[in-house]
C-alpha cells in the first residue's frame, strides 16, 4: 500500500513536478489546483482523501490558510509549499497546525525527507513497505524475504528503509549518514558502502540498490 | 571657514571698519574746532596787548628814533605790556622772550599759527605782526597740553565706545545668523540620513524665506524619493515573487533530471516544462525592460497616424487570438481621425487589450473595438473585473484572476505596459467593468 499525498498548487508546472517525483518515489498523489476544489474533495471523501495535504498558500477560490481547518476537521497533516517566505506567512501557517512549512524553490529529496518525518509523526506512514517478496515491518523492525525472516542489523534495517521509502531516488552518501546515522555521526562515507554491502549479501532485493558513480546509490524499482 | 564664522568677521571688520572711520573724522573735527577756538582767544589777547603797545609811541616817534633805541625801547615796553608766554621777534629773530622755551629757530612757522610737540607737551604757536614799527612780530607759545590731553581721552572713548558696539552688533548678527543657518543645518542632516537610507526624511519649515523654500523643495524631493524607491521596490518584490515559479520549475526539474530515475517520457516532459519556465522568464524580462528601460527617455516616434489604419493593423495582428477562442473580433471603423504617436507602440497596445478581451470572453460571444471622437474603446462582455481589483489592474504584476491568468500564459504586465504607453502618447486610459458584465476599456488621445 502506497500513501496518498493531496497535491493543491495553483501552478500546473509545480503540480506535476511534485507528482512525478512523489510518484517516482513511491506514493499515490491526487493533484487539485484550485482551493475550492480541495474543499469540495475533502468534503466529499473525508479522511479517505489522503494521508498528507502539501498546500499552496495563494491559491484560487480558497487559499491555503482557509483551507486549514478544513483538513485539521479531517486529521489530515498538512505542509505548506509556498512562495511566501516572509516570517508572518510563516508564523501564521505552522500556528494554525501545518505540520511542516517548505519554501519555493524547494529540493526535491527534502521535500522528500519532510513528508516522511511527517507521516511518521502523525501516524500516516503505511506500516509496511514492500518489494516484490521483500515485506519490511516498520513498526516491529523485521524483514521477511520469499516468506522468510531475514535477520538485520539495526543500521542495516535502517538504511533498507530509506532506499525503501525514497526509491528512485539519488542519495549520496553524505546524505545517507545523516539519515540512517543521524548528522551528530562522524563516521566515514566508506561506513555506507559497508553497509550496502551487507545488505546487498543478506538480500536478494537488495540487487536493486544501484551504486552510481560519483554520486552515491539509487534503490531502483521499475514497479512504480 | 565656517559660513557663520565668516560672515560674522566680515560684519565685525565691516563695522569697526565704518565706525572707526567715523570717530577718526569726528576726532580730527573736534580737534579743529577746539585749536581754532584756541587760535581765537589768543588772537584776542594779542590784539588787546597790541592795542596797549601802541599807547608807548606813534608811528612817527619811532621813526624818529635810532635804530638802536628804537630796539631798547620796544623791548623795554614790550616787557611792560606783554606778560609771560610771549616774545618779541625781528626779521625772524628773537629779541625778547618771555616765555618758558628756548626760540631758536622760526623758519619752520608757515602760517600764521602751528602746534608743536615738545615732549608730552603741546605747544601752540601764534605769531602777530606789529602794526608798526615794520620788521617787528610778537610771537605767542601758549601750552595747549591739557586740551590736547582732554582731546586724546576723548579719542580712546570713541574707540572703546564704537569698539564695543561693533563687537555686540557682531554678537547679535552671529546669534540671529546662528537661526537662519539651523534651517541649513538642518537640512544637512536630512540629506544626510536620506544618504544612510531614511527615506522620506524632512524638515520644519519655518517662515517664507528663500530657507524655506529651499526646505519646502528638499521635503517634495524626499517624498518624490521615497514614493520612487517604494514603487520599486514594490515592482522588484513582484518580480522576484513572479519569479518564483519559473525558477523553482527549472530547478525542481533539472533536480529531477540529475538524480531521480525517470522514465523516457518523464524525462522528456521535465525538459518541456524546463523549456516554457525559461520562455516565461524571457516574456517578462523582455516586458519589464519595455517597462522599465526603453521609453524612460520618452524617446517615441511621433508620426502622423491615420487612426483608421492603425485599427486595420490592430485587427490583423490580433486576428489569431479570436479565432482560436471562437470568439469574434468586431472592429468599427471610424471617419478618419489622425493622431500623433508611435504606430508599433499603439498597435501592441490595442493587441493587448483585445487578447485582454478574448481571454475574458465564453467563446460565442464577441469584442468590439471602436472609435468615436479621439476615443478608442475596446469591450468585451467576458467576465469582468471585481470592484476591489480594478483600480490595482494597471500596476505591474497585478492579476486579479491569478491562476486564470497565467493559465493563459499572462504576465500581469500587459495593462501596466499599456498604461505607460498611452502616458508617453500624452493620453488617458479608462477601465470601467463590473464582474459578470464584461470590461470596457477607453483610450482618449489629446
Amino acid at each position: 500500500m502506497k500513501n496518498r499525498i493531496l497535491v493543491v498548487e495553483d501552478e500546473r508546472i509545480i503540480s506535476d513536478l511534485i507528482c512525478m517525483n512523489l510518484e517516482t518515489a513511491g506514493y499515490e498523489t491526487r493533484a487539485v489546483y484550485d482551493g475550492s476544489e480541495a474543499a469540495g474533495l475533502l468534503r466529499e471523501q473525508g479522511q479517505e482523501a489522503a494521508d498528507l495535504a502539501l498546500v499552496d498558500i495563494m491559491l484560487p477560490g480558497m487559499d491555503g490558510f482557509a483551507l486549514m481547518e478544513l483538513f485539521q476537521g479531517k486529521h489530515i497533516p498538512v505542509i505548506y509549499l509556498t512562495a511566501k517566505a516572509d516570517v508572518t506567512s510563516k508564523v501564521r501557517g505552522l500556528k494554525l497546525g501545518a505540520e511542516d512549512y517548505i519554501v519555493k524553490p524547494f529540493e526535491v529529496l527534502e521535500l522528500l525527507v519532510r513528508m516522511e518525518k511527517v507521516l511518521e509523526r502523525t501516524g500516516k506512514m503505511k506500516p509496511e513497505l514492500c518489494y516484490g517478496d521483500l515485506v519490511v515491518d516498520l513498526n516491529m523492525h523485521r524483514v521477511w524475504e520469499g516468506g522468510a525472516e531475514v535477520d538485520l542489523k539495526p543500521m542495516e534495517f535502517g538504511l533498507l528503509t530509506v532506499f525503501l521509502k525514497n526509491r528512485n531516488v539519488v542519495l549520496g552518501r553524505d546524505r545517507l549518514l545523516d539519515l540512517v546515522w543521524g548528522s551528530d555521526f562522524y563516521g566515514e562515507t566508506r561506513t555506507v558502502d559497508v553497509h550496502v554491502a551487507k545488505l546487498r549479501k543478506k538480500l536478494k532485493s537488495a540487487g536493486a540498490i544501484k551504486t552510481i558513480p560519483k554520486a552515491g546509490y539509487m534503490f531502483e524499482d521499475d514497479g512504480l | 571657514m565656517k559660513l557663520k564664522t565668516k560672515l560674522v568677521l566680515l560684519v565685525f571688520f565691516i563695522l569697526a571698519f565704518s565706525m572707526g572711520a567715523c570717530a577718526a573724522f569726528s576726532i580730527a573735527r573736534l580737534k579743529e574746532y577746539s585749536l581754532s577756538v584756541q587760535v581765537e582767544s589768543e588772537r584776542e589777547k594779542l590784539r588787546i596787548a597790541g592795542r596797549a603797545f601802541r599807547q608807548v609811541g606813534t608811528r612817527e616817534d619811532f621813526e624818529n628814533m635810532g635804530e638802536i633805541a628804537r630796539e631798547a625801547y620796544l623791548k623795554y615796553q614790550f616787557g611792560r605790556c606783554y606778560q609771560s608766554g610771549y616774545a618779541l621777534i625781528k626779521d625772524g629773530v628773537c629779541i625778547a622772550n618771555q616765555t618758558d622755551y628756548e626760540i631758536i629757530n622760526l623758519s619752520g612757522l608757515k602760517g600764521e599759527y602751528m602746534v608743536q610737540e615738545l615732549g608730552k607737551k603741546h605747544i601752540l604757536l601764534l605769531r602777530r605782526a606789529l602794526e608798526y614799527p615794520d620788521g617787528f612780530e610778537v610771537l605767542a607759545a601758549r601750552d595747549i597740553s591739557d586740551s590736547w590731553e582732554l582731546l586724546e581721552r576723548q579719542a580712546g572713548l570713541y574707540l572703546t565706545v564704537f569698539g564695543g558696539v561693533s563687537l555686540t552688533a557682531a554678537v547679535i548678527f552671529a546669534l540671529c545668523l546662528g537661526r537662519a543657518l539651523k534651517s541649513l543645518e538642518e537640512l544637512r542632516q536630512a540629506a544626510a540620513a536620506i544618504s544612510c537610507g531614511e527615506l522620506g526624511s524632512k524638515v520644519k519649515v519655518r517662515g517664507r524665506d528663500e530657507i524655506a523654500q529651499v526646505g519646502e523643495a528638499f521635503n517634495r524631493m524626499s517624498e518624490q524619493v521615497e514614493e520612487q524607491v517604494e514603487n520599486l521596490e514594490l515592482l522588484l518584490g513582484a518580480l522576484a515573487h513572479e519569479m518564483k515559479t519559473p525558477v523553482t520549475s527549472i530547478m525542481g526539474y533539472s533536480e529531477s533530471l540529475l538524480s531521480v530515475r525517470l522514465s523516457e517520457r518523464q524525462k522528456k516532459q521535465a525538459l518541456q516544462n524546463i523549456h516554457s519556465a525559461g520562455v516565461r522568464m524571457e516574456q517578462m524580462s523582455a516586458k519589464l525592460l519595455a517597462l522599465v528601460g526603453m521609453y524612460e527617455n520618452e524617446a517615441i516616434r511621433r508620426e502622423e497616424l491615420s487612426l483608421r489604419d492603425l485599427l486595420e493593423q490592430v485587427r490583423e495582428e490580433a486576428r489569431a487570438l479570436p479565432a482560436a477562442r471562437d470568439v469574434t473580433l468586431l472592429v468599427e471603423l471610424p471617419e478618419d481621425m489622425r493622431i500623433l504617436g508611435d504606430r508599433e507602440l499603439l498597435c501592441s497596445l490595442f493587441v493587448n487589450l483585445v487578447h485582454n478581451g478574448c481571454k475574458a470572453s465564453d467563446p460565442g460571444r464577441e469584442v468590439l473595438v471602436s472609435a468615436r471622437g479621439r476615443t478608442v474603446t475596446v469591450e468585451d462582455k467576458g467576465c469582468g473585473i471585481p470592484e476591489k481589483d480594478l483600480p490595482h489592474v494597471t500596476e505591474a504584476f497585478y492579476m486579479a484572476d491569478k491562476s486564470r491568468s497565467r493559465s493563459e500564459g499572462g504576465s500581469g504586465l500587459g495593462l501596466a505596459l499599456g498604461q505607460r504607453i498611452v502616458q508617453l502618447h500624452g493620453g488617458t486610459m479608462e477601465i470601467e467593468s463590473k464582474a459578470g458584465e464584461g470590461t470596457r476599456v477607453s483610450v482618449t488621445f489629446p
